[in-house]
């Protein structure tokens, strides 16, 4: 045999070889729909399961406005609302003749019509960063009213403006000269009586269009009297609000006028790992929450309240969950997002928790600390010094379909080898 | 010039084994049960012939079941084999087609004296591989549920083979090892679900003893091999898509007793007649030792033929080829459904082509058959399995000829 042909043999075998691989690496045609064949212990479950909360909790407190955008003056459901103004002192020019402050109109909440609004001098100091109304008597003393307007719900347009005039023998009361001492009383409150709506106006803050006070004053010049009138910006401006009946019951609440916080903790101390073991593989896992649209506030109907849930694995657990402080609490980097929009409809607002549940299903119970404070939730609102919306849920005490549900699907492992 | 070849044969061989090592073997139904489908048989020309060895000895081949059969050999061997296989599973109202190819085994044999050899080598004991998938679910939730099986048992073995006068005799200690996959999915419709993926690994290991005993009366030859029954130890854990991993739970896997005999007949150099019967007691071993499932007797019925029409250097290539034909009949090692036993049957053909001289050698071997029956059983499988294997040849540990 030559030497061509013996070399010829291995290589053919090579290329059988390279033709059976390539005929290997044919798209194969898999068993479908026979899963039946197998024995029931070799495939895992799929299962769900939902747990309904065992405690929740409602808290919160007025919180101080001085960063708001806005201002809002009148009621609207159990909420009244009042404006605080203050100017810095006028320089000393002449006599007012006249003042009027001139607020820009925003839109309103409530129903349609309109209120009196009363402006008064303000007779006691008021801390603009500090400044609340709440569950306490009003914070600031002040005079009989000074002038009274018609505040009325729809806005004809940007350019509407409400002008009240105030006394000027109060006014002059603020020229530097003059109020040296008593500075901090250099401004107005703005109330409402008889309010179905709430009534907004830029604050000081406001970088788009911003209220003032208008003073006209006369002086003489070169033996002439003169009238000037120049306009000054306030420069402070805080809304203080009080809840004129308690929170609805049976509902939590989160809002941001309010700051108000909720709490709800699920019993998962047999729930993981009895029903739903170690080995189990989270598929979802959400926190729902039933809205209750008639017992919330938004303060306009394009109002979306941003919900911030925070889970906290270390501080609490059921026995302390209502001498919690939640102000003080320090909450967990874990934070899941959901938005509220204003609206008449009772949504369900889902928040997808599957890491978090995937996480306290990997954890051992001994390494639990404390093993109570699994399924305890934080639910707080974002901004919330800025608005004054407030969002209510139905709470644990209602029928099943509404009360907070902690819904888990997962699947198991097979039991066989 | 030899050293060469074999040090050529030795670096392919390796390179497709680690090439190809992470390859898959053809889909099987009945491979989910137990260990899978058995795979321990002898190399390519054997399964040529129907998968006779136990008695088919010679001086080029060396075979894996009969340890004996390898006293025959007078120069250093190694060989090493692949497999593609092709299977058409068909079961009521569906049906698959898979394609697989891979390194099969590989082997070392080398006298240290005429008539005494050692062996080592690698092959495969069993192999599972099976995939079933379902759609489920209702409206909310609706998933496909796969269930797929991997993996198989090896052994790794060393061998020693005798010669006293008329009788050659072998002892092989082989370790097992291997893994076994499950893996569990769960696919859902919708991307707001996490996906599943549960694999349960099965690692297996263990040692057993097989030998075996020939002789050769005129031109008949005898050969009876038996291996020991054996315990392998099985660690098992479940690791999850999400990072969770068992702890190891340890139990047993029990491989039973086998035996068999072979006869052959070689009227002349030019031709070889043999058949083999083989059978393994897996109805010995209880659920629990064998993956849970239940086992029945397996047995391997072969027989065929061998014909090579010269052997004269000189000759006409396709003279020199070994032409082979054979068929086999087995029972599988379980039963499905409960009751009906599975049985396998092939036809077989083989091709010996020599190259570099006589003694190198290589060898085809096509085997066509049925696995399990619609009639009877839940699958019929028809297969289609190539074989090629790779032999060299060389002097080692033997002084040459004095000039």
């Amino acid at each position: 045999m030559h030497n061509t042909k013996k070399t010829a043999v291995p290589l053919f075998g090579f290329l059988l070889f390279g033709v059976l691989f390539s005929l290997a690496c044919n798209k194969d045609t898999p068993i479908s729909g026979n899963t039946d064949l197998i024995n029931r212990d070799e495939l895992g479950n799929v299962l769900q399961s939902s747990i309904t909360a065992r405690m929740d909790s409602t808290a919160g407190k007025a919180i101080n406005t001085a960063g708001s955008s806005f201002l809002f003056l009148g009621s609207y459901k159990d909420v009244e609302s009042r404006v605080l103004l203050r100017f810095d002192p006028l320089p000393d020019s002449g006599t007012v003749v006249a003042a009027r402050l001139r607020l820009p109109a925003e839109e309103a909440t409530g129903q349609t019509g309109s209120f009196d609004a009363t402006v008064h001098q303000v007779t006691t100091p008021w801390k603009t960063s500090e400044v609340v109304w709440g569950e306490n008597d009003f914070p600031v003393q002040f005079n009989p009213a000074m002038d009274t307007r018609q505040i009325v719900a729809t806005v004809a347009d940007t350019t509407d403006t409400i002008a009240f005039n105030l006394n000027p023998q109060v006014v002059t009361r603020w020229f530097s000269s003059l109020s040296v001492s008593n500075r901090d009383t250099n401004g107005v409150l703005l109330q409402a009586s008889n309010a179905a709506f709430i009534k907004a106006f830029p604050s000081r803050s406001n970088s788009l269009r911003q209220l003032f006070l208008e003073v006209t004053t006369r002086t003489r010049i070169a033996n002439r009297d003169t009238t000037i009138t120049a306009r000054r910006s306030a420069t402070a401006s805080v809304f203080v609000f009080k809840r004129l009946a308690p929170l609805p019951a049976q509902r939590l609440h989160v809002g941001n006028g309010e700051s108000l916080q909720s709490v709800l903790s699920f019993d998962l101390r047999k729930f993981i790992p009895d029903t739903i073991p170690k080995s189990a593989t989270i598929s979802r896992a959400t926190l729902s929450l039933q809205f209750d649209a008639a017992n919330s506030v938004f303060v306009d109907s394009d109002d979306i309240l941003s919900l911030t849930l925070y889970v906290d694995l270390r501080k609490f657990g059921l026995d302390t969950l209502k001498s919690v402080d939640f102000f003080q609490a320090p909450l967990d980097s874990l934070l899941f997002f959901q938005s509220i929009a204003a609206g008449i409809s009772n949504t369900s607002s889902q928040f997808d928790i599957t890491g978090l549940v995937q996480r306290w299903v990997a954890l051992p119970p001994e390494e639990r600390t404390p093993p109570q404070s699994y399924g305890y939730f934080y639910l707080v609102p974002d901004f919330p010094a800025l608005l004054l919306s407030r969002a209510a849920f139905y709470t644990r005490e209602n029928s099943e379909p509404l009360a907070p549900k902690l819904k888990i699907e997962y699947t198991t492992p097979p039991k066989t080898r | 010039m030899k050293l060469k070849i074999l040090s050529r044969l030795v670096c392919c061989l390796i390179l497709l084994l680690v090439m190809f090592s992470g390859s898959a073997f053809a889909q099987s139904i009945y491979s989910r049960h137990g260990v899978g489908l058995l795979r321990y048989r002898d190399g390519v020309r054997s399964i040529g012939m129907g998968g006779i060895g136990l008695a088919a000895t010679d001086t080029v081949y060396a075979y894996f079941l009969n340890p004996a059969t390898m006293g025959n050999l007078n120069l250093t061997r190694i060989q090493g084999d692949f497999l593609y296989e092709r299977a058409s599973i068909d079961l009521p109202g569906t049906n698959g087609l898979f394609h697989d190819a891979n390194i099969n085994s590989f082997s070392l044999a080398f006298p240290v004296k005429r008539g005494y050899v050692f062996a080592l080598g690698i092959q495969p004991y069993s192999r599972s591989e099976f995939e079933f998938n379902q759609s489920k679910g209702d409206s909310a939730v609706s998933y496909v549920e796969i269930l797929r099986g991997t993996g198989g048992l090896n052994e790794l073995y060393l061998a020693f083979a005798a010669t006293f006068g008329a009788v050659r005799a072998g002892l092989t200690t082989d370790f097992y090892f291997g893994r076994i996959n499950r893996v569990w999915r769960v696919n859902f419709t919708s991307e707001a679900l996490r996906n599943t993926e549960d694999v349960t690994n099965n690692h297996l290991t263990g040692v057993g003893l097989h030998l075996g005993a020939q002789t050769q009366l005129g031109k008949w030859r005898l050969g009876a091999a038996t291996g020991l029954p054996s315990r392998l130890s099985v660690g098992t854990e479940l690791t999850t898509i999400t990072g969770f991993t068992s702890d190891t739970s340890e139990s047993k896997l029990k491989l039973p007793l086998w035996w068999g005999l072979g006869v052959s007949y070689a009227p002349n150099r030019h031709w070889l007649l043999g058949a083999d019967w083989r059978t393994q007691r897996w109805s010995t071993v209880k659920p629990e030792e064998f993956f849970g499932a239940r086992g029945v007797d397996s047995f391997d019925l072969g027989f065929g033929i061998e014909a090579t029409p010269s052997f004269d250097a000189l000759a006409g290539y396709f003279k020199r080829l070994s032409y082979r034909v054979g068929g086999a009949f087995r029972q599988l090692p379980y039963e499905e459904p409960a009751g009906k036993k599975i049985h396998e049957w092939t036809a077989t053909f083989g091709l010996g082509l020599p190259f570099t001289g006589g003694y190198n050698r290589i060898d085809l071997a096509l085997e066509i058959g049925k696995r399990g029956s619609l009639s009877s059983n839940v699958a019929e499988e028809k297969i289609v399995m190539i074989r090629a294997a790779i032999i060299g040849s060389e002097r080692w540990f033997q002084r040459g000829p004095r000039r």
